[in-house]
C-alpha cells in the first residue's frame, strides 16, 4: 500500500521535529537575558547555528534527489524530514529573532525562509491531494495519448465533414483552429476554457462565438440534427455530434490533467527560487551580524 | 479455435505485404502490451485496446475505456461484427474476412492510410508551466544573486579604503550598511544612526570602549576606584556588556538586577570585606540602609575675648538604620515634636502652627532640600535681642566675639551717657546732656557697664537665647568667664549612594510624616530617616518576581548608581597594557 511521506517510518521525523520545536520553546521561556530576547544571545546564537544549519540541509535534498546511486537514506525519508523539520524552522527561526523584525536584511532572511515554508505548504497539499486525481483523470492514457486522442478525433471529423454541408464543415474546422486550452498559468490553474467557434449568429452573420467545452458547437450541430430531414444527413450529422462530443471529454481530460499538473508544478517554481534568494539573504545576515559585531 | 489474421504492412513504395497469423483461442486481443495478439507500438493505442471473442454465434467486439473504436465509421464500445466490417482502432483497420475453411474466424490488420494525413495545422495547446515559459535556474540564481550582492557585497566592497564610497552609497536609494541594523538606536544616539564607523570601527571586531569613550569621556566615572580588588573583572566588562544597542524596545540602561548581584551577591568572593553584605533583591535581601552622619566637631567656637575660629571639619560617620549606635550629633539642640505641635507654638507675633516646609524648603527640581539656616529658618522667632529698652538692636548670629563687643559698646554707651539700669544696684545717676565725667566717673560707669554686660552675656548664652539651641560650656579665665559654642554642623545628606526623588514622591496620601517621623521626636539626635521597610511597602525588588508582584518595580539602578560620582575615570588601557 502506498504510503504518505508524512506518515514515513512512522512519522519518524514528526516526532524528532515536534522533540526539536518543545526543547526550543522550553530553552526560550526558561532563557531569561539581561537584554531584550535576540539572536545576540547565548540561546540567540544556538537557535541560530541550528536554524542556518537546517536551511542549509533542507536545500540539500535539491541534491539528493538527483543523487539517484546515493545510500544515504531513502529519498522518501528526505522528503519526510525535509516537510517536518522544514515546518520547525517556523519556530525555530521566531525564537532565534526573539520576536524582533524591522526593515533589515536580517527579516529580509526571515520572510524569505517563510515564503519558502508556505510554498512548500502548498506543495506538501498539492502532493497530498492530486495524484490520485491525475491518475483517475488520465485512465491509463499518457500525456501523448491524450492529445493524440484529440488528434485522432479531428482526423475523423474531418473524415465525416467531407461529406457535409459546407457550414457545417467550417463551423467544425473553425472549432478545432480555436480550441483554446491553456496557453496561460491562470488558464492552466482554472481549467479556463477559452475557446471559439464561427457561427452563424441570430442576424445570420457568421461570428466567433465563445464555446467553451465544445458546447456552443454541439448545441448547434443538434439544431442542424432537428433540422435535418434526409435520413442519411442525419445519421452523418449524429456521428459527427458523437466525435463531437467525444472530442469534448478528451479536451476535458488534457484540462483537468493540465490543471492537476499545474498546481503539481507552481508551487515548486516559488519554492526553488525564494530558496535561493534566502541563501543569499543567509549568508549576508550571516557575515553581517558579525561584521558590524 | 483456429483464427486466420493477415497482418498487412506496406512497404515506402506503397507495396503491401501480407504476413499470416494463427491465433488459437477465442480471444484476440489488441493493444500496446507485449503480450497482447496483435500488438501495436503506437502511442494512441492503449496497453489493452480492444478484445475481439469469438463464439459461434457472433463475433463480439468490446473496447476498454478510455480507447475508442470506429465500427464502419461510427463510434462504439461493443458491437456484433459481421463479414466486412471495418473497424478503426487508433492508427489500424481491423477488418472482418470471410472465414475460409478449417477456420472460425478471420480478420486482416492494417494500418489506416488515412491516419498518416495531417489534419492538424495548429499548434498543440500549452498545458505545462514550463511550456509557458516558466523557469527555476535561472530566477534562482537572479535571486540569490541579488540578495547577497546588495545585501552583502555592495556595502561591504564600500567599507574598503577611506568609507568614502560607503559614504556616497548611503546617499544614493541602493541598500547601504543601514540594512544590517537590526533595530533602532535608542534615540539619545539617534544622530549616528547613519553612521555606523562611529561604534564598528573595524570589521569583525566588537564594539570597544574606546568608541564609546569619544564622546564619553569627559563626565563618565568608574565604578570603583583603581585599587579596588575587582578592577580587573571590571576591566574585563566592555560598555556593550549593560548598554545594548540594536534592540528592541530600546533600552540604554539594563535594569537588569543581575548585573549587579553578578558580584554584589557574594561579596566576600568578590575581595570585599565583612562589611559589604550581600544583596539578591530588594525584596528578600538588602541590608538596611546605611546613613552617612557628620560628626559635628566637638571644637568649640570660642566665645568673647579669645576671639572665634571657624569649626572644624566635621567627620562622616556610615551607620546602618538599624545600629544602636545611631545617633545624630549636629550640636543642634532642636526637637522636631515641639516645633510640629498641631496646637502651635509660640512666636513673637503670636502661636504659630508651623509644618515642615516651613524649614525643608525643596531645591529646585524637588529632589533635594535647601541647607537649614539660622537666618533663614528660624531666627523670625529665635530673636537674639538683648536689651528690652531697644528690642530692635540684635547680636549677630555665629559671632560671639562680635556679640560681645556689640555687649559691652552698647552698655558701656548707655552707662556713659546716665542709662538707668533697670536691674542695677546702684541708684540712678543722672546729668544734663553734654555734661563732661570725670575720669574716676567715668571709670566707674565702664566698670558698671563691664559688669552689666557680663550679666547680660551670661543670661544670653547660658539660659536665655543662644542656649536654645546651642551647647554652650562656660570657662572661668583670669579676664572673666568665656563661653564655648558647639559648632552646628548639619547632615545634608544622609544617603549619598542612592538616588531618592523627593518630587516623584509627593502624592496626595504620601505626606512627610509617612516615612519620617518627625512628630514625636524630641531630640535632634534622632536620626528621621526612614528603613528600607517603608519603602517595601510599595517598593518589589526584580520585575515579574513572585514576591514584587503588583508593587512598583526595585531594580538596583532604581536607586544607585553604577558610574560613582566619585571615582574619576582611571584609564584602564594602560593598566591593560601593562598586563
Amino acid at each position: 500500500m502506498h504510503q504518505s511521506m508524512l506518515d514515513y517510518a512512522s512519522r519518524r521525523y514528526l516526532k524528532i521535529a515536534l522533540l526539536l520545536c518543545g526543547a526550543s520553546v522550553i530553552a526560550y521561556l526558561w532563557h531569561d537575558p539581561i537584554s531584550p530576547p535576540n539572536g545576540g544571545t547565548w540561546l540567540g546564537y544556538t537557535l541560530g547555528g541550528i536554524g542556518a544549519a537546517l536551511i542549509l540541509w533542507l536545500t540539500a535534498l535539491g541534491i539528493r534527489k538527483r543523487a539517484y546511486r546515493s545510500s544515504l537514506g531513502s529519498l522518501q525519508g528526505w522528503v519526510s524530514a525535509h516537510v517536518y523539520l522544514g515546518l520547525s524552522l517556523i519556530l525555530i527561526a521566531t525564537l532565534h529573532a526573539g520576536f524582533q523584525v524591522g526593515w533589515n536584511i536580517h527579516t529580509l532572511a526571515y520572510v524569505l525562509m517563510m515564503l519558502v515554508i508556505v510554498s512548500g505548504i502548498v506543495g506538501v497539499v498539492a502532493y497530498l491531494r492530486f495524484p490520485e486525481q491525475l491518475s483517475a483523470n488520465r485512465a491509463g492514457l499518457n500525456a501523448t495519448q491524450m492529445l493524440q486522442e484529440v488528434d485522432d478525433l479531428d482526423q475523423r471529423a474531418e473524415r465525416l465533414i467531407t461529406n457535409l454541408p459546407i457550414e457545417i464543415g467550417h463551423a467544425v474546422r473553425s472549432a478545432r483552429e480555436h480550441t483554446r486550452i491553456g496557453g496561460g498559468t491562470l488558464a492552466i490553474l482554472t481549467s479556463r476554457d477559452r475557446s471559439q467557434v464561427e457561427l452563424p449568429a441570430a442576424d445570420g452573420v457568421i461570428r466567433l462565438q465563445g464555446n467553451d467545452s465544445q458546447n456552443r458547437l454541439l448545441d448547434w450541430l443538434g439544431t442542424q440534427l432537428s433540422r435535418s430531414t434526409d435520413g442519411e444527413l442525419s445519421r452523418r450529422i449524429s456521428d459527427l455530434i458523437n466525435i463531437v462530443a467525444a472530442r469534448r471529454v478528451a479536451l476535458r481530460r488534457l484540462q483537468r490533467d493540465a490543471r492537476v499538473r499545474g498546481w503539481l508544478d507552481i508551487w515548486l517554481y516559488f519554492h526553488v527560487p525564494i530558496t535561493f534568494a534566502l541563501l543569499g539573504a543567509l549568508i549576508a545576515h550571516v557575515v553581517s551580524v558579525f561584521l558590524y559585531w | 479455435m483456429r483464427i486466420l489474421i493477415q497482418i498487412i504492412s506496406r512497404g515506402p513504395g506503397g507495396a503491401a505485404e501480407t504476413q499470416e497469423k494463427i491465433h488459437a483461442g477465442d480471444t484476440v486481443t489488441f493493444g500496446r502490451a507485449t503480450d497482447q495478439v496483435l500488438q501495436c507500438n503506437d502511442p494512441r493505442v492503449l496497453l489493452q485496446h480492444a478484445t475481439i471473442k469469438i463464439s459461434d454465434e457472433r463475433v463480439g467486439l468490446t473496447v476498454n475505456s478510455p480507447a475508442q473504436a470506429a465500427v464502419n465509421g461510427r463510434l462504439c464500445r461493443d458491437a456484433s461484427l459481421q463479414i466486412g466490417d471495418i473497424v478503426q482502432l487508433g492508427p489500424m483497420l481491423l477488418r472482418r474476412l470471410r472465414t475460409p475453411a478449417g477456420y472460425d474466424a478471420a480478420f486482416s490488420l492494417e494500418p489506416d492510410p488515412r491516419s498518416a494525413v495531417a489534419v492538424k495545422d495548429i499548434e498543440a495547446p500549452k498545458l505545462t508551466l514550463q511550456a509557458l515559459g516558466w523557469r527555476k535556474r535561472v530566477w534562482a540564481w537572479v535571486f540569490f544573486l541579488a540578495c547577497f550582492g546588495l545585501g552583502l557585497l555592495l556595502p561591504w566592497s564600500g567599507l574598503s579604503g577611506d568609507g568614502a564610497l560607503l559614504q556616497s552609497l548611503r546617499g544614493t536609494p541602493l541598500p547601504a550598511d543601514g540594512q544590517w541594523s537590526s533595530g533602532a538606536l535608542h534615540p539619545a544616539h539617534a544622530e549616528l544612526e547613519l553612521e555606523c564607523e562611529a561604534c564598528h570601527a573595524k570589521p569583525f571586531q566588537r564594539v570597544r570602549n574606546e568608541s564609546c569613550l569619544d564622546c564619553h569621556s569627559t563626565h563618565l566615572t568608574q565604578h570603583v576606584t583603581e585599587g579596588h580588588p575587582q578592577v580587573d573583572s571590571l576591566m574585563a566588562d566592555r560598555c556593550t556588556t549593560c548598554h545594548i544597542e540594536h534592540d528592541e524596545p530600546s533600552t540604554l540602561v539594563q535594569a537588569d538586577t543581575r548585573l549587579c548581584t553578578d558580584c554584589h551577591a557574594n561579596p566576600a568572593a568578590s575581595g570585599f570585606d565583612e562589611s559589604v553584605l550581600a544583596v539578591t533583591d530588594f525584596v528578600t535581601q538588602h541590608p538596611e540602609f546605611q546613613v552617612s552622619l557628620l560628626q559635628a566637631s566637638s571644637q568649640p567656637i570660642t566665645s568673647a575675648m579669645a576671639g572665634m575660629a571657624s569649626p572644624a571639619p566635621a567627620r562622616l560617620q556610615r551607620l546602618r538604620l538599624d545600629d544602636p549606635r545611631l545617633k545624630e550629633s549636629s550640636n543642634l539642640e532642636f526637637p522636631h515634636k515641639v516645633h510640629l505641635d498641631p496646637k502651635g507654638i509660640q512666636a513673637p507675633t503670636g502661636d504659630v502652627v508651623m509644618g515642615c516646609a516651613d524649614c525643608h524648603t525643596p531645591t529646585m527640581g524637588g529632589a533635594q532640600f535647601s541647607p537649614i539656616n539660622m537666618e533663614q529658618h528660624c531666627a523670625s522667632c529665635h530673636r537674639l535681642e538683648f536689651d528690652p529698652a531697644q528690642p530692635e538692636r540684635q547680636l549677630p548670629h555665629a559671632e560671639p566675639a562680635e556679640a560681645w563687643r556689640i555687649l559691652l559698646g552698647h552698655y558701656s554707651a548707655r552707662f556713659l551717657e546716665g542709662y538707668a539700669d533697670p536691674l542695677a544696684t546702684s541708684a540712678p545717676n543722672r546729668r544734663g546732656t553734654g555734661e563732661r565725667l570725670s575720669p574716676q566717673e567715668r571709670a566707674v560707669r565702664l566698670g558698671q557697664a563691664r559688669a552689666r554686660a557680663l550679666l547680660v552675656a551670661t543670661d544670653i548664652f547660658e539660659r536665655r537665647v543662644c542656649a536654645d539651641c546651642h551647647t554652650v560650656t562656660r570657662r572661668e579665665t583670669d579676664e572673666g568667664p568665656q563661653w564655648d559654642v558647639l559648632p552646628v554642623q548639619l547632615t545634608q545628606v544622609f544617603m549619598p549612594k542612592a538616588r531618592f526623588d523627593h518630587a516623584s514622591h509627593r502624592t496626595a496620601d504620601l505626606a512627610c510624616s509617612s516615612c519620617h517621623e518627625a512628630e514625636n521626636s524630641e531630640s535632634a539626635t534622632d536620626v528621621l530617616m526612614p528603613r528600607i521597610e517603608s519603602c517595601r511597602d510599595c517598593h518589589g525588588g526584580e520585575p515579574g518576581a513572585a514576591h514584587s508582584r503588583h508593587l512598583v518595580p526595585g531594580e538596583c539602578v532604581s536607586c544607585h548608581v553604577f558610574h560613582e560620582e566619585t571615582h574619576p575615570l582611571w584609564t584602564p588601557s594602560a593598566k591593560a597594557l601593562a598586563q
